[in-house]
């Protein structure tokens, strides 16, 4: 266990190099730069504010310090949002993100995995249909159409919750709600699919054959099996929903990180671009990791590090 | 002898993409407490289907089971409800299944698919006769493995299926069944997966448990050699009938089915000049039936009739056993109750 660990953390230490080196060429092929403005800045204040931040300098110099930089934590400072360090903005603005992720998290699973099985155990019923019918909706649906429809109808036709902003329990509800719409419903599909496979298997009829009752079946037998793919789906899930949703955050104007992390691109906030770059997948990296360290409590078949059977 | 099982007339029907599938047509099976009762027949002829049929496991939307009587322990079971099946699963009537790499829950450990039986059966014993109750599940984990000749049990039951190799399993597959103490056993082909020593030690436990016990058990099995052992009586499917059936010793001594004598003179001791014989062609397609019998396309004495008209069972009688000179154990027979029958016109005399 603790060779897998340092081997996996090598593995993303060089993961994380990878990344970030390919973002900052890929930045700097872009044209244009941070102090590129439709309103042309006289050339000599131009080169003094590039000069300020080394941007005159050579790309290979400016990635050395920087590498140099980052090493250290320090994610320097942003160009546009000038005085504020991207450490402040992600420090900032990540909690927000973080709980709107979590609750869609939370959500996303429980609401899909109720359905799934639910409709698995009534498959061709109405409330099967049902279930297939809004989790179909939910996938081709866009986010942006999802949440326009929810603050219509919610926050208009019958104001139960607030439309924007965030400041409390109730302003989460129709962020969280938009946010875990897709991957509920993708949850919901992959549940039933797995469970009626899973009710089909030998194992079940012994079950049955034991005497045993549908929730015990179901309970114990059929959910641990079944829930096998939607953990696997966890990680990235997780990761995607933390780090916010960009449209979520538009259009509910909460002040979480995908805002920055759109807007540091139009703006070329190298530094903005970078840090958040590497906070999203140093996140993501994380959250694999750790759903293949819960994996083998789940399912003794899987060893950490490599699988049998 | 009081019948613990008793089904009469037994149908079941699936519904397929192509249309209906008769997997079972007019099965009657009895059994007495203390019996062991062979179904022996090749893959696919329904011995399996009417098994699971005799413990209500094949889901309704599917599958039409019809019977014209279907008694377990004296209820009938005809217009049986899942619920009302799942109060005799377990402790009255219990299932070993055939095959173990399937029939374990790969995530939880052999113990607990253990325990679940015995908490089981410990909850509705007590609701019957109170302060029955016994502790100690732990223990009775580690007894039944041991029983079932699991070594380490105390090791064993912590472990998951895949652990265990296929012989260990199929160990665990018939102590699942003997922990809820049933009276009725049906066991699919419980020993296919072992190995021969194996095998001779699981089927003298089951036979003990039977005798002592007083429980009746269904055995199911393609190796003639393990119905011969255990049997008391055998039945003998051919495509979703049973063709014959009788005591064991006048089964196999004096086949009268063509199927059977086909059957009995292709193993291996009875090849005489060092050839083994075999039966000509391939039993039927589930979806076109052969008319009549269902084996006279490949019956070397088949008449006129069979093609038109399916044979309903009759004793074997006693003329034709003199005729064929063969040996009867009459006695036995008499003595057990348990007449001679096949479904065949050649025994028919009206046909004569």
């Amino acid at each position: 266990m603790g060779m897998y660990l340092v081997k996996r953390l090598t593995g993303a230490i060089v993961v994380m190099w990878a990344i970030i080196t390919i973002t900052f060429l890929l930045m700097h092929a872009i044209p244009g730069g941070p102090f590129t403005e439709e309103k042309k800045l006289p050339p000599q204040i131009k080169a003094s504010i590039e000069a300020t931040y080394h941007l005159d300098r050579p790309v290979w110099q400016q990635y050395t310090e920087y590498m140099g930089q980052i090493v250290k934590g320090d994610l320097g400072p942003s160009y546009k949002y000038i005085g504020r360090s991207v450490n402040d903005i992600v420090a900032e603005s990540f909690p927000v993100s973080a709980q709107l992720g979590f609750g869609a998290l939370v959500v996303a699973l429980v609401g899909g995995v109720i359905a799934g099985v639910i409709s698995a155990l009534r498959p061709n019923s109405w409330i099967d249909y049902g279930v297939t019918f809004f989790s179909t909706l939910g996938i081709s649906v866009p986010t942006f159409i999802i949440g326009a429809v929810l603050v219509y109808w919610l926050g208009f036709v019958w104001p139960i919750f607030p439309v924007a902003l965030w400041k409390g329990p109730s302003y989460m509800v129709l962020p969280i709600l938009t946010l875990a719409a897709q991957p509920m419903a993708f949850i919901a599909r992959l549940t039933r699919t797995t469970m009626i496979e899973v009710l089909q298997q030998e194992y079940i009829k012994t079950a049955r054959a034991k005497g045993l009752s549908q929730f015990q079946i179901v309970w114990h037998h059929a959910l641990g099996n079944a829930i096998l793919p939607v953990i696997t789906y966890i990680g990235p899930l997780a990761a995607a929903l933390f780090t916010g949703s960009f449209i979520v955050e538009t259009i509910f104007a909460i002040p979480g990180l995908g805002k920055y992390f759109v807007t540091s691109i139009y703006n070329r906030d190298y530094t903005v671009i970078l840090g958040v770059t590497m906070f999203y997948s140093a996140l993501v990296v994380a959250f694999n990791l750790l759903v293949d360290i819960v994996y083998p409590l789940i399912d003794p078949r899987v060893t950490v590090g490599r699988r049998r059977d | 002898m009081s019948d613990i099982v008793r089904v009469k007339g037994l149908h079941v029907t699936f519904s397929t993409f192509n249309g209906p599938v008769q997997a079972v047509r007019d099965v009657s099976l009895r059994l007495a407490a203390g019996e062991i009762l062979g179904i022996v027949g090749e893959s696919g002829c329904g011995k399996s289907v009417t098994v699971q049929a005799m413990m209500g496991l094949w889901p309704t939307a599917i599958t039409t089971v019809e019977a014209a009587e279907h008694t377990v322990l004296g209820h009938d079971c005809r217009s049986f409800t899942e619920s009302d099946w799942r109060t005799l699963r377990g402790t009255d009537i219990a299932m070993v299944f055939q095959d173990p790499m399937t029939a374990l829950n790969p995530i939880v450990t052999i113990g607990k698919q253990l325990e679940e039986v015995i908490r089981l059966r410990q909850k509705r014993r007590r609701s019957d006769q109170k302060g029955a109750m016994t502790e100690g599940i732990a223990e009775e984990v580690i007894h039944l493995l041991r029983q079932v000749g699991i070594p380490e049990p105390e090791r064993r039951r912590n472990q998951y299926p895949h652990e265990l190799s296929g012989g260990m399993r199929q160990r665990v597959v018939i102590a699942m069944a003997l922990a809820g103490k049933p009276k009725i056993i049906l066991a699919d082909e419980p020993t296919t997966a072992l190995d021969v020593t194996t095998e001779a030690q699981i089927l003298l436990l089951l036979q003990k448990l039977v005798r002592e016990e007083g429980m009746g058990m269904i055995i199911i099995s393609h190796n003639l050699r393990v119905i011969a052992r255990l049997c008391d009586r055998v039945a003998v499917m051919y495509a979703g009938t049973i063709i014959e059936e009788g005591s064991i010793e006048t089964v196999l001594t004096s086949p009268a089915h063509p199927y059977l004598q086909g059957l009995l003179s292709s193993l291996p001791e009875s090849a005489t000049d060092g050839r083994l014989t075999a039966i000509e062609g391939q039993p039927p397609d589930s979806y076109h039936m052969p008319t009549g019998c269902a084996f006279h396309p490949r019956c070397h004495k088949a008449m006129r009739i069979c093609a038109r008209i399916t044979p309903t069972n009759s004793n074997v009688s006693d003329e034709y056993s003199k005729r064929e000179r063969v040996q009867h154990v009459r006695e036995h027979q008499q003595t057990r109750e348990c007449p001679h029958q096949v479904s065949c016109w050649l025994y028919r005399p009206e046909v004569k």
